[in-house]
């Protein structure tokens, strides 16, 4: 409970930090907000009622709190490029952008568990060492690459789906006939890295000592592998994962643009391109929270997993 | 007697290294022949040779805009190398001296670096140069900019904790009855013995701001047309993946040696 509350502290902190860190980054960039939205040739009393209605002339202080409150409230103002609230176009991206990156992970996690325990028997075998080598060729990979390549084999040649042309959530089926390519493109280098990290997690626990008791006890190698080794080799994976879920949400922005998804990644790309700052302010600031909790909540599930790490450090 | 000795070591290099050697040889080949000379100004357009296939006067095909590819892939990785080479050089530098002047001295300061450390570690590379360039804007030296600062904390980890092992042995001990200053120590006498780290650290970094730059110039945040950047290359054929798929599998398949390579390489850095 004690590491809890401590744990809890700390991302609080951490949030406050990381707001203060994007307002204060949006606040230095030169250039007045009101005379961007409204252009150079704006009438002087119209920017200056602008300034007054944005808040403007108020001190950077009383803004920053404003700022808190609206984020707290989901209120990140007003869109610039599309003169809608930020808050909408968020909450009409956002469920591609989940899918997208929830699609991808339980990819990773269906398929790089039972492949890492491929050819871990003979660990100096051809097998283990053709898995090392392909995986280092497909970690090499950029996913937006996979991306145009499975919308070249499988959308030109094999014609399974038409690139280019999201088809909606409407239609359940074909949103996820078309999402799951996105979501392999995404996956397969993370399959790759996994697994790399997997086998070498259980090839170190395969030397300790509990192994070699293990053995002189009469268990099959098998029987070590699962019952014995698998448990410890998967909590240093834990944290690997909380790594892994950061990156593919990073993955599916850029592959976002690929398959022409309309998902939080393309807004932001969109929006950073026109300087339409409240939105990417509230993108970015969602980016990092959604990190951060990841990192809070794979926090305590390793210590749930492993009793040994105390509240020490 | 040490004729043998070489024998031996050369017979040593695993068909891994070879194979990193080869790749990172052919890209270094590619980048180095790229500043002197390429077949065709890599921006002449040529109206009459649009979309082209691959023939003997332009071996990796033309572009949407008659552009000789090979000539622009060239110059695309040549971008690539030097913006991944400076932002690796210019962030790694900075960090490897944060990590080893804190883990040296360690204290109050190195906690407070490490917590910050701890936080931007949690991002992933490519997301960070996003939020850096929403804030400074896209372009070249920009990307370099966002893409070292993004760098500097992972250095700095790996150097610290490098730093924090030696400097209880016994020759930093020596060192300083010598009365070496800490610079000397640091930078002469510890920085030296951390290279089975350092290098490794270095090849790493580089591949990850390959990826990262391609990344980005794709996303048309980083190199600004009409300058050629693989990334740029790949996001511009996209739409004409249909009629000419050598426009994106060509500068695609150069990206993945050039991290392949460096990578394997980085790779046999760290086992020696």
């Amino acid at each position: 409970m004690k590491f809890f509350i401590r744990r809890f502290f700390t991302l609080i902190i951490t949030l406050f930090f990381v707001a203060l860190l994007t307002f204060l980054a949006f606040e230095i960039i030169p250039g007045d907000a009101a005379l961007t939205r409204l252009g150079i040739d704006a009438e002087q009393a119209d920017i200056e009622a602008l300034r007054e209605q944005l808040g403007l002339n108020q001190t950077v202080l009383y803004r920053f709190f404003r700022f808190i409150l609206g984020a707290v409230c989901g209120d990140f103002g007003v869109s610039i490029q599309y003169k809608v609230p930020v808050i909408q176009l968020m909450s009409e991206r956002l469920p591609v952008t989940i899918w997208l990156a929830g699609l991808s992970m339980l990819l990773i996690l269906l398929v790089s568990l039972p492949l890492s325990l491929v050819g871990i028997e003979s660990k100096n075998g051809k097998l283990h060492r053709i898995i090392t080598f392909s995986n280092q060729i497909i970690m090499a990979v950029p996913p937006f690459f996979l991306g145009m390549l499975f919308s070249l084999i499988f959308g030109i040649w094999m014609k399974l789906f038409v690139p280019g042309s999201y088809p909606g959530t409407e239609m359940f089926g074909k949103f996820l006939r078309y999402m799951i390519f996105p979501a392999i493109a995404v996956a397969l280098p993370k399959i790759a890295m996994t697994v790399n990290f997997m086998q070498s997690s259980v090839l170190a626990q395969m030397k300790q000592d509990y192994v070699r008791t293990a053995k002189s006890k009469g268990n099959s190698r098998k029987r070590i592998l699962f019952h014995h080794v698998l448990k410890n080799a998967l909590i240093p994976s834990v944290t690997f994962f909380a790594m892994t879920a950061a990156d593919v949400l990073a993955g599916s922005i850029v592959v976002e643009q690929v398959f022409n998804l309309p998902g939080i990644g393309r807004m932001l790309i969109t929006a950073i391109s026109y300087r339409d700052f409240p939105v990417v302010e509230a993108a970015v600031l969602y980016i990092a929270v959604v990190v951060i909790l990841i990192n809070f909540f794979v926090d305590l599930a390793y210590q749930k997993l492993d009793p040994r790490i105390q509240i020490t450090d | 007697m040490t004729a043998d000795i070489k024998q031996k070591q050369q017979s040593k290099y695993s068909f891994e290294q070879t194979t990193g050697m080869i790749l990172a040889g052919l890209i270094l080949v590619f980048v180095i022949v790229g500043l002197f000379y390429t077949p065709y100004d890599p921006d002449a357009i040529n109206a009459a040779l649009k979309n082209h296939p691959p023939t003997l006067l332009h071996p990796f095909g033309t572009d949407y805009l008659g552009r000789d590819i090979l000539s622009r892939v060239m110059v695309g990785t040549k971008a690539t190398f030097f913006i991944s080479l400076l932002t690796v050089l210019i962030g790694g530098g900075i960090g490897t001296i944060i990590g080893a002047v804190t883990g040296y001295l360690g204290g109050f300061i190195d906690e407070l670096l490490m917590r910050i450390n701890d936080g931007v570690t949690a991002f992933p590379s490519i997301l960070l140069a996003l939020i850096l360039v929403g804030v400074i804007g896209p372009g070249k030296y920009n990307i370099i900019l966002a893409l070292s600062i993004i760098f500097i904390p992972s250095f700095a980890r790996i150097m610290r904790s490098e730093f924090l092992v030696q400097r209880e042995l016994d020759y930093v001990r020596n060192a300083k009855l010598m009365g070496a200053g800490i610079f000397r120590i640091i930078f002469v006498h510890i920085l030296p013995n951390t290279k089975n780290v350092l290098l490794p650290a270095f090849a790493i970094g580089f591949n990850n701001a390959v990826l990262a730059e391609a990344g980005m110039s794709y996303l048309s945040l980083g190199v600004q047309p009409p300058d050629a950047s693989l990334g740029r290359m790949l996001s511009e054929s996209q739409s004409y993946l249909l009629g000419a798929p050598w426009l994106a599998i060509i500068p695609g398949i150069v990206i993945i040696v050039m991290v392949l390579g460096f990578g394997l390489l980085g790779r046999t850095w760290g086992s020696n």
